[in-house]
């Protein structure tokens, strides 16, 4: 299990939150400082302003690299709200999230997990993945997703009622997992949901400039490519090219790197082992850069 | 790179399917084409693309298949070929060749560079000549490539006409006409043209039959028509035989045209409606006044000398 904090705000002084009250210093490491770029492909924005405003928990639903993550956080960023991440793994278990008791030097001491922390502070807390964890851990998250916003520390002897700022998060790719790695109904049907794609072309072509300051003829291929491998989902390929794997090309690209190349090491290689699919990615290549 | 004929099905496959064509299959011509030129070319159909039997090269494959996705995506098939000559019918689907590419190119610019490679090949191919096979190559040539130079009259017309037509690619009629004075041009060149061994250059292209049909209808009034002429140009024949043979034409039944699937067992593929039968009364059997009555004179011209 990992937990991220993101980039700090180093002043010492109460942080003021467009006037609503003053954050804990505990949870202000988790504020993130500048915008992270994301583009609205629909009205996400919108509606997870309003999920946050009726404290409604979100999943979010997509492929990989189609700007889950990027959105959570450019939405932490937008509403001032400090970001917890934790990459859910198998290994990951409730003591994981919650908190646990450790020896220091003056004993036994309680040490909050992430979760915890984002509960008690008031903070975004967004379980990336979440289906990667075994169904018994995330039953914990279950008294904070419905209207008791409570999370019950059994082991400290404390209940802890979530801050009026804290805001569940959860994400999972519903075409990469099996139907094994899914989450449980109970879980499902305590959340909204936005349903997340690959953007639509031009603003994809944005993206990549935006992201690698590529010119628009090359965003313009590389999109072309991805969206010819997107062709395969199911048919060759788990999953087609992603626009992280688009922005990761681009920027070989404005490195100096020939675009067939570029193309090879971050699009190609990295998304199969099979010799026809390979062949056949190369070909889109070709199709878009030439031999 | 040369792959084996499953690894390059299965690939070719997944290369169309990038295309959005997902009921598109890819098959490889196993053998030498025969010797009526038949799969020296890739075929296509609504549903399948047949490579020539060289196309095992995977950039050769990939350029017929790409193609191939350009009529699939911009071609009308199976127009009826009418009164159209051959000629005529060759230089259409040249220009409708190089329509579709133009449009392809549009969305994936690399196409240009990895057609161009057969082209560069073709033109020189077929720098000497003033064939139609030669001409005609040498105008894709100078149409794809527009540093491609070449002194020819004809190709230099076809160039600017074909420059000046693409700024409506969707305005096949247009393409239509200039094909038509590019193919008459032809005709006052006195340029040859032998249908049975032209083949579409360069050699990434289909044979084009996608784009032409030979019509049921059409076929079954051409047959009646030939018996009526036939009956008609029977100068000998009194006027009794006539109108007796005219009354039978008349009352028989109409010619009725059937479609079969052919199997082409070369290609191995089966193509729906490929084959009209027309299914008609067997003509009246007119015998000539004079051999009626002197039937003796009759044999003594059937006598061998």
């Amino acid at each position: 299990m990992s937990y991220r904090r993101h980039s700090i705000r180093n002043s010492g002084a109460p942080v003021t939150l467009r006037g609503r009250h003053v954050m804990d210093e505990r949870i202000k490491p988790y504020l993130i400082e500048s915008e992270p770029y994301y583009r609205a492909v629909d009205q996400e924005i919108e509606l997870f302003e309003a999920a946050c405003a009726q404290q409604i928990p979100l999943i979010l639903k997509g492929p990989t690299g189609c700007g889950k993550t990027r959105f959570v956080e450019h939405m932490a960023w937008r509403l001032g709200r400090p970001l917890i991440t934790v990459s859910c793994s198998e290994d990951l278990t409730a003591s994981d999230l919650v908190g646990r008791f450790l020896l220091d030097t003056n004993g036994t001491v309680w040490h909050d997990g992430p979760l915890t922390m984002a509960v008690r502070y008031g903070a975004i807390c967004y379980l990336d993945e979440i289906v990667e964890a075994r169904a018994d851990t995330t039953v914990v998250i279950h008294p904070l997703a419905d209207d008791r916003r409570m999370l019950p520390l059994d082991r400290k002897g404390e209940q802890v009622h979530a801050h009026r700022d804290f805001q569940l998060v959860v994400s999972y790719n519903p075409g990469y997992q099996g139907s094994a790695k899914d989450m449980k109904i109970s879980t499902k049907q305590r959340f909204g949901a936005l349903d997340f794609r690959y953007p639509g072309s031009e603003a994809e072509v944005e993206i990549v400039i935006r992201e690698s300051a590529v010119d628009r003829e090359y965003a313009a291929r590389l999109v072309g490519i991805a969206n010819q491998s997107r062709e395969l989902h199911g048919r060759g390929l788990d999953e087609g090219m992603s626009t992280r794997m688009l922005v990761r090309a681009a920027k070989l690209i404005a490195q100096g790197i020939a675009p067939g190349v570029a193309c090879g090491v971050a699009m190609i290689q990295p998304i199969t082992d099979d010799e026809d699919a390979l062949a056949a990615l190369g070909g889109f290549v070709e199709a878009h850069f030439g031999p | 790179m040369d792959l084996d004929h499953a690894a390059v099905t299965n690939a070719l496959n997944l290369y169309v399917r990038g295309f959005g064509q997902h009921k598109v299959s890819i098959d490889q011509f196993h053998g030498e084409p025969g010797p009526d030129q038949l799969m020296a070319r890739a075929t296509i159909a609504c549903d399948s693309v047949t490579l020539a039997g060289d196309s095992e090269h995977r950039r050769l494959a990939q350029a017929s298949i790409a193609h191939a996705v350009g009529h699939l995506r911009h071609s009308t098939f199976g127009r009826p070929v009418e009164k159209r000559k051959p000629l005529l019918v060759a230089v259409i689907g040249l220009i409708e060749d190089a329509r579709i590419e133009r449009l392809m190119i549009d969305g994936f610019p690399g196409l240009r560079k990895l057609w161009g490679t057969y082209h560069a090949q073709s033109a020189i191919d077929h720098a000497d000549s003033l064939t139609f096979t030669a001409l005609s190559a040498r105008l894709a040539t100078a149409i794809h490539d527009p540093t491609y130079t070449d002194g020819n009259y004809w190709i230099i017309k076809g160039r600017s006409m074909f420059h000046e037509a693409c700024r409506d690619l969707e305005d096949t009629e247009r393409f239509e006409s200039m094909a038509k004075v590019l193919a008459n041009d032809l005709g006052q060149m006195r340029v040859p043209f032998d249908v049975s061994s032209y083949l579409t250059q360069p050699r990434y292209r289909d044979d084009n039959s996608c784009l032409w049909t030979f019509d049921g209808q059409a076929t079954a009034s051409a047959t009646r028509d030939s018996r009526a002429d036939a009956s008609t140009n029977g100068s000998s024949l009194t006027t009794d035989t006539r109108e007796g043979l005219h009354a039978k034409v008349e009352t028989a039944p109409a010619p009725v045209s059937w479609l079969y699937p052919e199997w082409n067992y070369r290609s191995g593929h089966l193509r729906d409606g490929w084959t009209t039968l027309v299914d008609m009364p067997a003509p009246a059997t007119v015998v000539p006044p004079g051999l009626r009555q002197r039937p003796e004179t009759a044999r003594h011209l059937l006598k061998p000398r």
